[in-house]
């Protein structure tokens, strides 16, 4: 008689081993109408269509980038090679842009990577922690005196990614069922959050922009975050313009979360 | 056949029957909240709320203050070797602890093994050693969640050849030896009765019913020589007819339609979850109970 241990291992084994594996199924009861092998591929197939069903939805627009076949073919060596080690099948994918980048062929074509990290941040913001919005009502309401002192937090939902190519062209082509760009080579830091009415955001950033956003990330105070606003030949003025606008972009977005004045 | 149920047993007025109730799904959230629909409660996949925040918070506060809910888990894999998983189980404390549900219900199977999940809710042996390991397991995590567990009956594509228990004795000793309570899925019972060939109407007439807390119906997929449960289609007659039976021997229980694939318009639930309270209410009467509530 086997322990349980033994026939938990018995039947996950024959699960994961794609291979018929008959003669090693002795511990499954013989009688019915199937037989032990067919038995146990019910539940071969079921464990394969789960993840893959699983990947089509979290990746639809890299699945039609690749058509049926390639998907279906990455889906598998992904499949094998990342087992699920979280309860939940939201996170199975997680590896899934990683994956891409490590492995070839797949890292020959650096827009697989980034389409597919890019729908991966599309799906965090899309649950990430809750946490109020900041408004430009409030914000104005603050004396530009304060402003120095001011710092900014940001959005839990609020990610930032650099792209190196132009994978949201082509994610916003497959989108609209049109034919996708050509792949050209394009370094773009795209931020990616989800608004006050709960649906999801992109757009990409100046450089100014995102070295402003890197440093409210980083916690830092509006003061010492405004040394890219700076560095260039505008007036003073034109730099508080700039940087007001970019503020207002954040708060309209829906990035900022609050506020808290040093003092 | 089955024995007369003992008078002692006799099916009583329900004191947690809370109707008869849908699986809430994304698709239909919108729509609950704007036509409030005839649903006596839903039930959450908890591990489709086990996320941070966004719509799945927001739908799952708006409509829990509308409706009654319950919980029903697909990971927290009872009967597996591996050590239980306290960062999973924290987490559905936490939620349990938000959503306040009826009740929190989860498999009666295993999920995984050497830390990989399957995903899908593999069947045990019926055992006195699994007994044993998942009794032990059971205990762990009701004294953890501070509530008792409802575990339901699994459909299955295979059994073991060692396995000494029938699967109604195996739940009946469960719920004896730890005071975990049964999610009796009328579905599952078909499925795998036609899959091993025994008759359905002996796990109903096996089942202790003091112990039955909720029913699941759903449909599931006839390929002739085996049935697959998938959740993708109305509720076959026969499972109707086995529903019919098992109500006129356990009298009124909590009813869950459940849908997860080929997910229709939330109308033709409505309908088919109509059909069941129809169903419920000529099974009771024809049944042995005096009282039925509805």
């Amino acid at each position: 008689m086997s322990s349980l241990s033994e026939l938990q291992h018995s039947l996950f084994n024959s699960i994961l081993n794609n291979e018929d594996c008959t003669g090693s199924l002795s511990w499954i009861a013989d009688k019915g109408t199937l037989s032990v092998s067919q038995r146990a591929s019910i539940y071969r197939s079921a464990y394969n269509i789960r993840l893959y069903e699983t990947l089509t939805n979290d990746f639809p627009q890299l699945f039609k980038y690749l058509g049926d076949a390639q998907f279906h073919k990455l889906a598998q060596y992904y499949i094998v090679q990342q087992p699920s080690q979280h309860p939940s099948l939201r996170y199975f994918g997680d590896a899934l842009p990683g994956f891409l980048k490590a492995n070839s062929p797949y890292k020959d074509f650096s827009q697989l990577f980034d389409l597919a990290l890019f729908e991966r941040c599309l799906q965090t913001a899309f649950d990430a922690k809750e946490a109020p919005y900041l408004t430009i009502h409030n914000f104005d309401a603050i004396s530009t005196q304060q402003w120095p002192k001011m710092c900014l937090e940001v959005h839990p939902s609020v990610n930032l990614i650099q792209l190196t190519t132009n994978a949201v062209p082509i994610w916003m082509a497959l989108k609209e069922d049109k034919t996708p760009p050509d792949m050209i080579q394009q370094s773009t830091t795209w931020l990616i959050g989800r608004g006050s009415s709960r649906l999801t955001y992109f757009r990409s950033l100046t450089q100014e922009a995102e070295q402003l956003l890197k440093a409210l990330i980083n916690g830092q105070p509006l003061a010492s975050a405004l040394e890219p606003y700076l560095n260039n030949d505008l007036t003073q003025k034109q730099q508080l313009e700039k940087l007001h606008k970019d503020i207002d972009s954040f708060l309209q977005d829906g990035v900022i979360s609050c506020v808290e004045i040093k003092l | 056949m089955c024995p007369d149920v003992p008078t002692s047993a006799q099916p009583q007025p329900n004191p947690s029957m809370l109707g008869f109730g849908l699986g809430l799904r994304t698709p239909h959230f919108e729509q609950i909240l704007s036509d409030s629909p005839e649903v006596d409660f839903f039930e959450i996949v908890s591990e489709n709320f086990m996320v941070a925040g966004g719509k799945p918070h927001y739908y799952l506060n708006a409509i829990g203050e509308r409706y009654p809910l319950v919980m029903h888990g697909v990971s927290l894999s009872i009967g597996s070797v591996d050590p239980l998983n306290w960062e999973y189980l924290q987490q559905l404390r936490y939620l349990s602890n938000k959503v306040q549900p009826a009740w929190l219900s989860d498999h009666l199977c295993f999920t995984g093994i050497a830390g990989v999940n399957s995903h899908d809710l593999l069947p045990l042996p019926y055992t006195e050693e699994a007994l044993t390991h998942v009794a032990n397991r059971v205990r762990q995590v009701q004294d953890y969640l501070q509530r008792p567990l409802v575990l339901e009956n699994v459909s299955t594509y295979l059994e073991y050849r060692d396995s000494s228990l029938r699967e109604w004795e195996f739940l009946n000793h469960l719920a004896n030896d730890t005071g975990c309570e049964i999610l009796l899925d009328i579905n599952n019972i078909y499925v795998s009765a036609r899959n091993h060939g025994f008759d359905p109407e002996d796990f109903l007439c096996g089942i202790e019913p003091h112990h039955i807390r909720q029913i699941h119906l759903a449909g599931h997929t006839d390929n002739g020589d085996h049935l697959i449960d998938t959740h993708d289609q109305p509720i076959a007659a026969a499972v109707f007819s086995l529903y019919a039976s098992a109500l006129r021997r356990f009298g009124p229980i909590s009813t869950l339609l459940e849908r997860d694939d080929n997910i229709p318009p939330l109308s033709e639930l409505i309908a088919e979850l109509n059909s069941i309270r129809l169903i419920a209410k000529q099974s009771l009467s024809q049944g042995r109970t005096h009282v039925v509530t509805f």
